[in-house]
């Protein structure tokens, strides 16, 4: 007899566990220069970089709040963040059992290390403001590939200038307010450099956890894949849920060398007090490809658009993503994406779901300029309204500025089809179970771009989140 | 600097280096009306310095509003229950800088067909012309709007209005004119089964501009839109168009549907299109769909295997753009006229 497949759900305490964090080094609440300073001194930073971080604190307090679209931030004060938490581990290890227990008891339970055995070829792991471990399989680091933390790489003779090269280049500090407080206060995320003609089979992983209450984490993510190369990087992120705001504003910039691909899949699982004000970015080459594959399901708010730059000549970008917002959150996600270079092409394809009252907007932009005949681009987007509470708002803009493009949009707003409800449960399933296999269904276009692992840790999100849809 | 004036605000903003949301334009100019008019005698019509239709929200804004009612130029026609009325024919010839106003007031269960003109104006003048209407139950409208003004002056274009249950408004635009064009409608569908249909086509050439800001309100149950625009490109134009299906809380069972067709016809041509559905109604149906681009070449292929050289064919594909709203003109008169233009 045949086996039945089970994916149970996942506890919620998988994600909302917390360690006390008495003993972690803090910085004051609040944004100052003398703040800023301190959290230099502590990285022991060049001296470019301290003047860096003092010239995005001045960008920050110039740049104005956004005030005219996108969710409220009202319940954000910069005064109550802590923006520097440095974790009881004294620096940051290449084996877990150096880890401080409580540090790798978290980890243990987010499935890491494990996963690490498992399918990956390389992990970093963040604990509030510091990456705490780092570890890249040696068969990958004989091929020259390097994972490791940014701050050290930025020190060492042999990255320093690519790093100065590179660093807050592709998302400069006059971009938005949120990415000039980052050039001020960022600390931790990973390097990761890809020779030329390296093709890596398996995948790196980043996670980030923040556990400090009040705390803001700012890890900065650069990815430099060179000509004729591959990489899959995936990156998580989870929170325990305070009743205080907690702040992401990270940054990650992703440089695609010529005939290179590069796929970032971010599964965000936040928890539900978290403002989540990302910034990524990718450049790509010519004949190179970005591939994003984006999942959303925590944050309080959340303004996340992953940007690609089509720089060269028939590069190419693919967005697949899905947003699930439930009670309380109001996730305004998408994506940008720019032609600049001949014979670029982009696709979109996201989901958005909407339940017990919160709000999902997809917003987009998609801009052709005038060097980029012959550009083709397409965006589809589908949003689902799951009760009669919850919000669901598709705000997609086109801008094309030659005669030499094709550019196609369809979206898609509806309901739960009561036909198709009806009919699963006349073949045994509950009204519950049903309405999750479709809304599971409907976000099957990034289901199936995540590896099998991931993709189960996104079913029973979705699952988790449909518990009590009905009634 | 001559002074400006914010008007076309989408109802759901964007990103502001898009410089997608809204638009400035010169203040209004004129003072003067430039109205003439054939109205059946079903109507009744008044000459007024104001609206009886007021509270209206319109799509252009609150800019235009003030600047209609401060020339006092406005025409009120209203149909009583019950009747159905022969066309009624608006001239706007002209021959300066002008405002005018005009309200549309359909009783329950009448049918009227306006066809409105708009032509003439001189160089760097300017013409602003506000229509509201009111659409009672069971009540069919059918504005046709043709504007042919000098290829080298401003058009400003509002409406709005309000449909009450079963009420159809029907809103047909050829845009054949004017250097820089502003068009808002704001469709309040606050009846049941209220209905919206918006044709506009328009046809833009040299370095002329259009702003167009098109926002169905959905408040009523059952309610539907269909909101369709294509048009054409040449030279270095730029076109915008801004188009919001906005489903409220309560519009159950609501249908809304947008299309964008534009062709692009030289490489300078820029267009930007924000097509908006924003949700708050769990059952409702909103679908949108933009082509935006140049000939396919399968079609291309197909074309020229039948003998037309490639700038026959894209001449042909242009004026199909425009004919295709033209061919759902009621007025057989003013059909044929621009069929065989």
């Amino acid at each position: 007899m045949k086996e039945k497949t089970v994916v149970s759900d996942i506890d919620r305490n998988m994600y909302d566990f917390r360690f006390d964090d008495s003993d972690a080094y803090k910085v004051s609440e609040g944004l100052t220069p003398d703040i800023v300073l301190q959290i230099s001194k502590e990285k022991n930073d060049p001296e470019w970089m301290r003047d860096f971080r003092l010239d995005s604190l001045k960008k920050f307090n110039e740049i104005p709040f956004p005030d005219n679209w996108g969710p409220s931030i009202e319940g954000l004060h910069m005064e109550n963040i802590i923006t520097y938490v440095r974790p009881n581990a004294n620096r940051m290890e290449d084996s877990w059992d150096s880890v401080p227990e409580d540090i790798k008891d978290t980890f243990e339970k987010l499935g890491i290390p494990e996963a690490e055995r498992k399918s990956l070829a390389g992990v970093g792991a963040q604990y509030d403001s510091e990456l705490v471990y780092h570890n890249v399989k040696d068969e990958v680091a004989a091929l020259g590939v390097v994972y490791t933390d940014l701050e050290s790489a930025m020190k060492d003779p042999k990255y320093e200038k690519m790093i100065k090269d590179h660093f807050m280049k592709l998302v400069p500090n006059t971009d938005h307010k949120f990415a000039a407080l980052h050039g001020a206060v960022w600390s931790g995320g990973s390097f990761v450099y890809v020779p030329k003609g390296v093709k890596l089979d398996i995948p790196l992983q980043s996670y980030f956890r923040l556990n400090a209450k009040g705390a803001g984490q700012f890890e900065h993510t650069l990815i430099i894949v060179d000509d004729d190369a591959y990489l899959h990087f995936i990156e998580g992120c989870s929170a325990p849920k305070y009743n205080v705001a907690n702040l992401h504003a990270g940054c990650v910039e992703l440089y695609v060398g010529k005939n290179s691909t590069l796929r970032y899949s971010t599964i965000e699982n936040w928890s539900k007090n978290m403002y989540n004000l990302n910034t990524k970015r990718a450049k790509v080459e010519e004949n190179g490809k970005i591939e994003w594959v984006s999942g959303s399901f925590g944050s309080h708010v959340s303004y996340l658009y992953p940007m690609s730059v089509l720089a060269g000549a028939n590069s190419r970008s693919e967005f697949s993503g899905v947003t699930f917002a439930g009670g309380g959150q109001n996730l305004d996600t998408g994506c940008k994406v720019v032609h600049n270079a001949p014979n670029t092409s982009s696709v979109v394809n996201t989901r958005s779901i909407s339940k017990d009252g919160g709000i999902s907007t997809f917003r987009s932009a998609v801009v052709i300029t005038k060097n980029a005949k012959g550009s083709k681009s397409s965006t589809s987007c589908q949003s689902l309204m799951v009760d009669d509470i919850s919000r669901s708002d598709t705000i997609p803009a086109m801008d094309i500025r030659t005669g030499d493009a094709d550019v196609g949009h369809e979206a898609k707003i509806g309901r739960i089809s009561d036909d198709v409800v009806f009919y699963l449960m006349s073949r045994g399933m509950s009204e519950e179970d049903a309405r999750a296999l479709i809304v599971r269904g409907f976000a099957d276009n990034v289901g199936k771009e995540l590896p099998l692992e991931y993709a189960v840790e996104m079913n029973n999100l979705i699952g988790l989140e449909m518990k009590g849809a009905i009634g | 600097m001559e002074n400006t004036i914010r008007v076309n605000s989408i109802p759901s903003p964007t990103w502001n280096w898009l410089h997608m949301n809204d638009v400035d334009i010169p203040e209004v100019l004129g003072k003067k009306s430039a109205l003439s008019y054939e109205i059946p005698e079903e109507y009744h019509v008044s000459k007024r310095e104001d609206f009886s239709l007021t509270n209206i929200k319109t799509g252009m804004g609150d800019e235009i509003s003030k600047a209609v009612l401060d020339s006092k130029n406005i025409l009120s026609m209203s149909l009583s229950e019950g009747l159905d009325a022969e066309i009624a024919r608006l001239n706007f010839d002209y021959k300066e800088s002008s405002v005018d106003g005009v309200e549309i007031i359909l009783g329950k269960n009448s049918k009227a067909t306006v066809v409105m003109n708009m032509s003439g104006l001189s160089d760097g003048e300017m013409a602003t012309l506000q229509t509201r209407y009111k659409v009672d139950s069971g009540s069919t409208l059918t504005l046709v709007q043709i504007e042919t003004v000098s290829r080298k002056s401003r058009f400003n274009n509002d409406i709005g209005g309000v449909v009450a249950e079963n009420g159809d408004f029907r809103l047909i635009q050829l845009i054949l004119g004017g250097h820089d064009n502003s068009y808002g409608v704001f469709s309040e569908l606050e009846g049941t089964r209220a209905n919206f249909a918006s044709d506009v086509a328009y046809s833009l050439n040299d370095d002329e501009t259009l702003d167009i800001n098109t926002v169905s309100n959905h408040t009523g149950k059952k309610t539907n839109c269909d909101i369709n625009v294509s048009g054409v490109l040449r030279g270095t134009s730029k076109k915008n168009f801004k188009g919001t299906i906005d489903f409220h809380r309560g519009c159950k069972g609501a249908t809304g549907n947008e299309m964008e067709s534009v062709l692009l016809m030289d490489d300078d041509v820029r267009n930007q299109t924000i097509p908006v559905i924003l949700c708050d109604e769990e059952d409702v149906e909103g679908n949108h769909g933009a082509s935006i681009g140049r000939i396919d070449e399968d079609l291309m292929f197909y074309m020229e295997s039948r003998g037309m050289d490639r700038t026959a064919i894209y001449e042909t594909m242009a004026k199909a753009f425009v004919d295709k709203v033209v061919m759902k003109i009621p007025d057989s008169v003013t059909r044929e006229a621009y069929l065989n233009d």
